[in-house]
């Protein structure tokens, strides 16, 4: 196996743990931190990607655009979790299942 | 080999910051992962892309969790349910399978002709100015919706005493005044509470 | 320059928009003041704009290699519609000064339309079809969000949701064309798709030209599609007269006036564009007959007029089309706003419990008529002269069939639009209700309109020169207001059609011994109160659109694990299916 191939092998390791937390969790906070997790697995494929093809300057660009989000996503999701527990007094992803009619 | 490494302390990293019912230790072991990730997108030659991921993934992200944490309490659940022991079965199941399927899977012939000669910035600025624009609109929206999250603090005492229909708050968005409507279910759940 | 006025036509009312929000609610004042600033400043700008028309880009907003640029052109038809867009604006923002007076949620209203008018701005300035399409869907967006103002009337969201969907789905018909056009040429830019559209292969060009067509359709509120337009009635007033009679609407006809040269040879589009165009002016004349809400009566007259525009441009008559839509334009909203400024003070929207109003709003009355003789085209009315040239348009180029449509159609309009006056401003009051003057907002704005309805022909002759400078693939030759008189006062048509107007006025006068020929016409007047099924054809969309949705909505658990197992699962099978490929 090139090197490349084995970082990938990590990543895919690393994304799986992320996968594996939103799995199994029900915890809000954990939710996005687990998002994070897999946001991170995805930016290292981005920069092996761009080492391939020898476009790293690119794939930075794009490794930065995924950050933005990412952490949008995290700011929102954090604000949501919040309102959550003000509003219903729980972190419980399931009891908000149950609020579904 | 070496970022193989990296990453799989980056994976035992990550699994702690799963596992631990401890969420501030969370964070902790996420910021690691963080940093771990940083380290290997210098070796990956993407200094600048890991400048802004160790600052903002390891500093902003983090403190925010924190900030969170602390607002809404350090609240651990209680895992007895019967998924927890299946899924947990399962994990090495699915990091397997989606290993084996990456073995058989030759990777595609890569095109290195197209190799960039261009500095980052001018990249970033010129080639994927519209993927920054984008990003200030998702840093726009997202400021915006957090002042809206943020400004319905006072809601809650307002809608426990059910007594006149909710003041309608000048903030709510288009987006928000459809789910509006689907208030009623929330309203139900906090009587159960209250 | 122009790329400062391209750029604050459409940047201010959004600039305005955000200020009104910010503001808070508890100051009323404010925000209509926020609102009127923001919107004249606008109006002045693109009366600026409208001196500095070319067909350069003004603005090119560069934005990778992918689509290429953005770029914004003030030709001759965009710089029109865009004033239009800016002026009527700012009236209709006056008016709501008054009408919107006590009402709560002010951020919401005056903010929704000042990004309307800013983006209908950037909707006819847009230079490519990919930024044409994202303003055209922002209006949209804005025109459902309006409608369903009152989210606490079923009927309102129900018209918002209605509008919101039907017009999307066309609007799904410009993103197909487009995209196509993209495919082949590998740039979107308009002049591109204009310039080599014969060098496109025959069926790619005429699926462009259906798409698109289909797109106007639902936009302009053609049939089939049109039934969205009384529907959404139930807006505020001032949100009628702005978005469903003045600007939105005429989107439809500016995407057909904007690409006619690209798809004047594909066969059977120019027949099917005047198709729709005279069966829509003919049904929606007739449903304006049986209707009895003041504000669908002017909303199916709005489908009639839509219908005259759609016609001249399928009939190769750009200007008159373009002269019609800034007469229409004026006068509708002029009318629209009068019907507000009645019902405001009357209560209610039905025809039947109005009458006599003559009396107690003496100045709405005049400008209402002023505006109700545009619309039946009354000799020195700026409708009169618009609607002539599009006549004259029927005569050179089409069979006598169409002819002969138009010719009964504009009969109808004159029939209903006396029936309307008729009911609301002459008889007897049959209401109780104390009716109150028309506050002076309102004055202002309809007496600016009303002089408007009577002068606007009058810039024939600069509006004719712009367009025939910047449009180069039209071929168009400028023609003066002068050219304009003597061509209408010569052409027979006109006086066949002042026959029609005056046959439509003896049908309402005699209309009490005419008992038996309306009796023997009930069935159709039966037919026509039912929108001639379209409304039930409608109704079938709207429900398997939203049956389809009630359906996918099972699928969503709300559990995040259960939608995890779905996204690893989907990720496996992806996985495989390349592994088996390579």
């Amino acid at each position: 196996m090139t090197e490349a191939e084995l970082t990938l092998v990590g990543v895919v390791i690393l994304f799986g743990v992320g996968v594996y937390g939103l799995l199994l969790t029900h915890h809000l906070i954990k939710i996005v931190i687990a998002l994070q997790i897999i946001g991170k697995a995805v930016i290292i494929a981005f920069a092996v990607a761009g080492t391939m093809s020898e476009q790293v300057q690119l794939a930075q660009s794009l490794i930065v655009t995924i950050i933005v989000a990412d952490t949008m996503v995290a700011v929102i999701s954090l604000a949501l979790v919040i309102q959550v527990k003000q509003r219903l007094g729980t972190l419980d992803a399931r009891e908000l299942s149950n609020l579904r009619r | 080999m070496d970022k193989l490494g990296l990453l799989l302390i980056a994976a035992f990293c990550a699994f702690q910051a799963i596992r631990t019912t401890n969420l501030l230790l969370s964070v902790l072991w996420l910021a690691s992962v963080s940093a771990l990730t940083t380290i290997v997108l210098f070796t990956l030659d993407a200094p600048q892309a890991g400048v802004i991921e160790i600052s903002v993934g390891a500093g902003l992200v983090a403190v925010l969790l924190v900030f969170a944490i602390s607002i809404a309490g350090e609240e651990t659940l209680h895992n007895h349910d019967t998924l927890w022991k299946k899924i947990l079965r399962r994990f090495p199941l699915i990091t397997v399978l989606l290993l084996l399927l990456w073995i058989i899977l030759p990777l595609p012939e890569t095109q290195p002709g197209a190799k960039d000669t261009a500095t980052f910035s001018t990249i970033l600025w010129e080639d994927r100015a519209l993927d920054v624009l984008l990003q200030i609109v998702i840093i726009f929206s997202a400021v915006l919706s957090l002042l809206g999250l943020l400004a319905d603090q006072k809601l809650p005492a307002a809608v426990q005493h059910h007594a006149a229909p909710r003041p309608l708050d000048e903030t709510i968005l288009i987006t928000e005044h459809v789910a509006m409507l689907e208030d009623e279910p929330i309203l139900e759940a906090e009587r159960e509470l209250v | 320059m122009t790329a400062w006025l391209v750029g604050l036509t459409i940047g201010l009312p959004w600039l305005g928009a955000l200020i009104v929000w910010l503001v808070p609610g508890d100051s009323p004042k404010r925000q209509h003041g926020i609102a009127v600033i923001a919107s004249l400043l606008t109006a002045a700008v693109s009366i600026g704009l409208l001196t500095s028309y070319s067909t350069e880009v003004a603005l090119r907003l560069h934005v990778g290699g992918i689509f290429g640029d953005f770029i914004l052109v003030p030709d001759g038809l965009g710089v029109l519609l865009a004033a239009i867009a800016a002026i009527i604006g700012s009236l209709t923002v006056i008016f709501s000064v008054a009408y919107m007076e006590h009402e709560a949620c002010l951020s919401r209203y005056y903010g929704l339309v000042l990004i309307f008018i800013g983006t209908m701005a950037g909707l006819v300035l847009a230079g490519n079809l990919l930024l044409m399409f994202c303003f055209w869907e922002i209006t949209a967006l804005c025109s459902y969000a309006l409608i369903a103002f009152d989210h606490d009337n079923p009927a309102a969201v129900a018209g918002g949701l209605k509008a919101l969907v039907i017009t999307q789905l066309g609007g799904i018909g410009l993103l197909i064309g487009a995209l196509t056009a993209y495919g082949r040429f590998g740039t979107d830019e308009i002049a591109v798709l204009l310039a080599r559209a014969e060098t496109l292969p025959k069926t790619e060009l005429s699926l462009i030209a259906f798409s698109f067509l289909i797109a106007a359709m639902a936009k302009s509120a053609q049939v089939p599609f049109h039934s969205w337009l009384p529907g959404a009635m139930e807006a505020p007033t001032p949100i009628s007269a702005l978005i469903h009679a003045a600007t939105m609407v005429n989107a439809g006809v500016y995407l057909l006036a904007r690409f006619y040269p690209a798809f004047e040879d594909v066969t059977g589009w120019t027949t099917a564009v005047m198709t729709v165009g005279i069966v829509s002016a003919l049904l929606a004349a007739l449903m304006a007959l049986v209707a009895n809400d003041l504000k669908r009566v002017l909303a199916y007259s709005t489908i009639s007029q839509l219908g005259y525009m759609v016609f001249a441009v399928g009939a190769g008559g750009i200007f008159a089309s373009q002269f019609h839509l800034l007469s229409h334009a004026v006068f509708k909203a002029l009318l629209f706003l009068g019907a507000g400024a009645v019902i405001h003070s009357v209560g209610t929207r039905d025809m039947r419990q109005m009458g006599g109003l003559w009396r107690a709003m003496p100045q709405v009355t005049v400008a209402f008529v002023i505006g109700a003789m545009a619309l039946v085209g009354i000799p020195g009315m700026n409708g009169f002269w618009s609607k002539e040239l599009i006549l004259e348009q029927g005569v050179e180029d089409t069979s006598p069939v169409f002819l002969v449509g138009l010719l009964i159609g504009v009969g109808v309009t004159a029939l209903y639009t006396l029936r309307l006056v008729w009911l609301v401003f002459a008889g007897t009051p049959r209401f109780s209700a104390q009716v109150h003057k028309a506050p002076s907002a309102m004055r202002i704005s309809l007496g600016i309109l009303a002089v408007g309805s009577l002068t606007t022909w009058l810039l024939a002759s600069p509006l004719s020169k712009m367009l025939a400078e910047t449009l180069p693939y039209h071929h168009l030759h400028s023609e003066t207001t002068r050219d304009v008189i003597s061509d209408v006062m010569t052409a027979p048509i006109t006086a066949l059609a002042l026959v029609c107007v005056a046959l439509g006025f003896l049908l309402w006068g005699f209309h009490h011994r005419l008992g038996w020929l309306i009796a023997r016409l009930q069935f159709l007047s039966q037919i026509a109160s039912q929108d001639f099924g379209f409304e039930a054809l409608n109704r079938v969309v709207m429900r398997s659109t939203s049956t389809l949705a009630e359906r996918l909505r099972s699928t969503q658990t709300g559990e995040l694990n259960w939608n995890i197992w779905g996204i690893v699962a989907g990720l496996v099978a992806i996985l495989i299916y390349v592994a088996v490929e390579v």
